[in-house]
């Protein structure tokens, strides 16, 4: 692949967008770009279980036709994309990664993929997952394992393992992932991307296939900050058809990126997110120079006790099992035999949780956001790491047929799922190599309904930190 | 960390699968309980907390949305 395509295969949906308005880049060739590398490169990522590469360049010559006629639709317009496989378009199948659903055809567009196909946005494909969204590590012995463009051998983290994969790789500027326990941030943090789970209710679910109704998120995932900005700017909003949905205003979440650190609190937890116990010391060592970065640039830095904190990690299991077995008590007694072992054994540990164990959680839950709202009232965003290991190896987290789930990777979700309990805002960005040339994420956590800051902290992190410039070695 | 005799027998699994009209075999109800470590610790942490002080709790709509602005809950 020659320098200009390779570099426009990397390049940020925020530099892309002004050269597609004016026309010196062309959604053609961006699709084009696209189609090429996923064809040259996605035997060994896997991250792809679908690709409409004619309809993709239909799509991307009408775009073309349209801004070149001045009706330009803002910055997803001519813009490759992929749809993790469990967010509806019409006419196309949603297999959540599972033989269950392998002939589910979708009548209808998602209302993301609506507001995504309105915005000009060319889908390109759906992407690989863990089966039924139902695991961290972001393994699937159904489709094959999405493996991580910084090293193959390693995971991407799940459960939207696809999408990570895909954008890490240079072979999408953007796609769709759904947060319950982190499943948007782990591979946002594995594969060294941006990737923002909204606030519970901003972004509607309406054609998403459900895995835990109360922690559903459904938001966007890119290789830089500015990027989620312009596609949670697309799918943000209100729809009576999902009952969570907030109708609170949509503000321009671009238009505060610039702002900088002056004047920003961030709060450190003094507990929990920082034991060395709890965390590895490399990435110990990554986010705390990020923080420190931070507050060499104009933030303050405020520690905040919150010895209560990994609470949240128990509610999170108990109400995840208990209402994906709900969602799925009609699917598994027919199915049962089509299910990967490993999603069948987690969702049936859902029997021992009783009546009483979901709402005494859900009580709980309700009891844990009020503490956090209390413990973070001063501040304006919390920064922590994304997650507290390493990468492990793709071998290390499959479990093998008729063995008990495995250990590794169940560290993984443990900081990550503390803020779908809460439902704020939380967003991985890119702080950092390991040893091994591994990304490690630094996570920035926000108020409610507050994205804008927490993007404009991402962005500016990025900015001053400059860590996206590497690419990954894998290369056509 | 609970007393490891607390956790699910294998029958306890399959008397569960039967009450839900999921039918499960002896070997994956095995499994199923030898798998359950995680969610029986989460009950002991859920079971120790407080939070009775509270209002009482719409199981529907349980997110506690408080923004940064105090406008209040969504």
């Amino acid at each position: 692949m020659s320098d200009r395509r390779e570099d426009l295969a990397f390049a940020s949906i925020h530099d892309l967008a002004p050269k597609v308005k004016e026309g010196s880049v062309s959604p053609v060739e961006l699709t084009e770009i696209a189609l090429d590398r996923i064809a040259s490169l996605d035997s060994k990522l896997n991250s792809f279980l679908d690709v409409w590469h004619d309809e993709a360049l239909a799509a991307a010559a009408q775009a073309e036709r349209e801004i070149g006629e001045g009706d330009y639709k803002g910055p997803m317009h001519g813009i490759p994309i992929g749809l993790k496989d469990l967010v509806d378009f019409e006419g196309k199948a949603t297999t959540a990664g599972s033989k269950v659903l392998q002939s589910n055809i979708a009548t209808s567009n998602a209302t993301v993929t609506e507001r995504l196909n309105r915005a000009g946005a060319i889908t390109v494909g759906k992407t690989n997952l863990v089966e039924f969204a139902l695991g961290s590590a972001g393994v699937n012995p159904y489709t094959g394992d999405a493996r991580n463009p910084w090293d193959t051998d390693k995971i991407t983290g799940g459960s939207s393992s696809g999408s990570g994969a895909a954008v890490a790789g240079g072979l999408v500027y953007g796609a769709l992932g759904s947060d319950t326990g982190g499943s948007i941030r782990m591979p946002a943090s594995l594969c060294g991307l941006a990737g923002l789970k909204p606030t519970y209710g901003r972004v509607p679910r309406t054609g998403v296939l459900d895995l835990s109704w109360s922690k559903d998120h459904v938001g966007p995932m890119t290789r830089r900050t500015a990027d989620c900005a312009h596609m949670l700017n697309v799918i943000a909003g209100h729809d009576p058809r999902d009952i969570a949905s907030s109708n609170r205003p949509v503000p321009d979440y671009a238009a505060d990126l610039d702002k900088g650190l002056d004047g920003l609190k961030i709060g450190v937890p003094e507990h929990y997110f920082f034991d060395p116990e709890v965390v590895d010391p490399e990435v110990l060592s990554s986010v705390n120079d990020a923080i420190e970065l931070l507050a060499n640039n104009g933030a303050e830095i405020v520690s905040v006790p919150m010895e209560w904190v990994s609470n949240g990690r128990a509610i999170n299991v108990i109400i995840s099992v208990a209402e994906g077995l709900a969602v799925h008590e009609k699917l598994l007694p027919k199915h049962a035999d089509d299910y990967t072992p490993a999603v069948r054994t987690r969702m049936l540990t859902a029997l021992s949780v009783s009546a009483v164990d979901y709402i005494r959680a859900q009580r709980a839950r309700q009891a844990f956001s009020v503490q956090m709202a209390e413990a973070t009232k001063d501040i304006d965003v919390l920064a922590t790491p994304s997650i507290p290991v390493l990468a492990h190896t793709i071998a290390e987290c499959t479990v093998p047929p008729g063995e008990a789930l495995a250990e590794k990777g169940h560290e993984i979700p443990l900081f990550t799922s503390i803020f779908d309990v809460t439902g704020e805002p939380s967003h991985s960005v890119l702080c950092g190599f390991d040893s091994t040339g591994m990304p490690i994420g630094l996570m920035i956590s926000g108020h409610a309904f507050d994205e804008s800051t927490v993007l404009r902290v991402g962005h500016a992190y990025e900015e001053i930190a400059g860590w996206h410039s590497r690419r990954p070695p894998i290369s056509a | 960390m609970t007393d490891p005799t607390d956790r699910p027998s294998s029958e306890d699994v399959a008397e569960g699968g039967r009450r839900s009209g999921i039918p499960i075999s002896d070997e994956h109800a095995r499994l199923v309980a030898k798998s359950s470590d995680a969610l029986f610790d989460a009950f002991e942490v859920v079971r120790s907390l407080d939070y009775q002080d509270h209002e009482p709790c719409n199981v529907f709509n349980p997110v506690v949305l408080t923004d940064a602005s105090d406008e209040g809950s969504d």
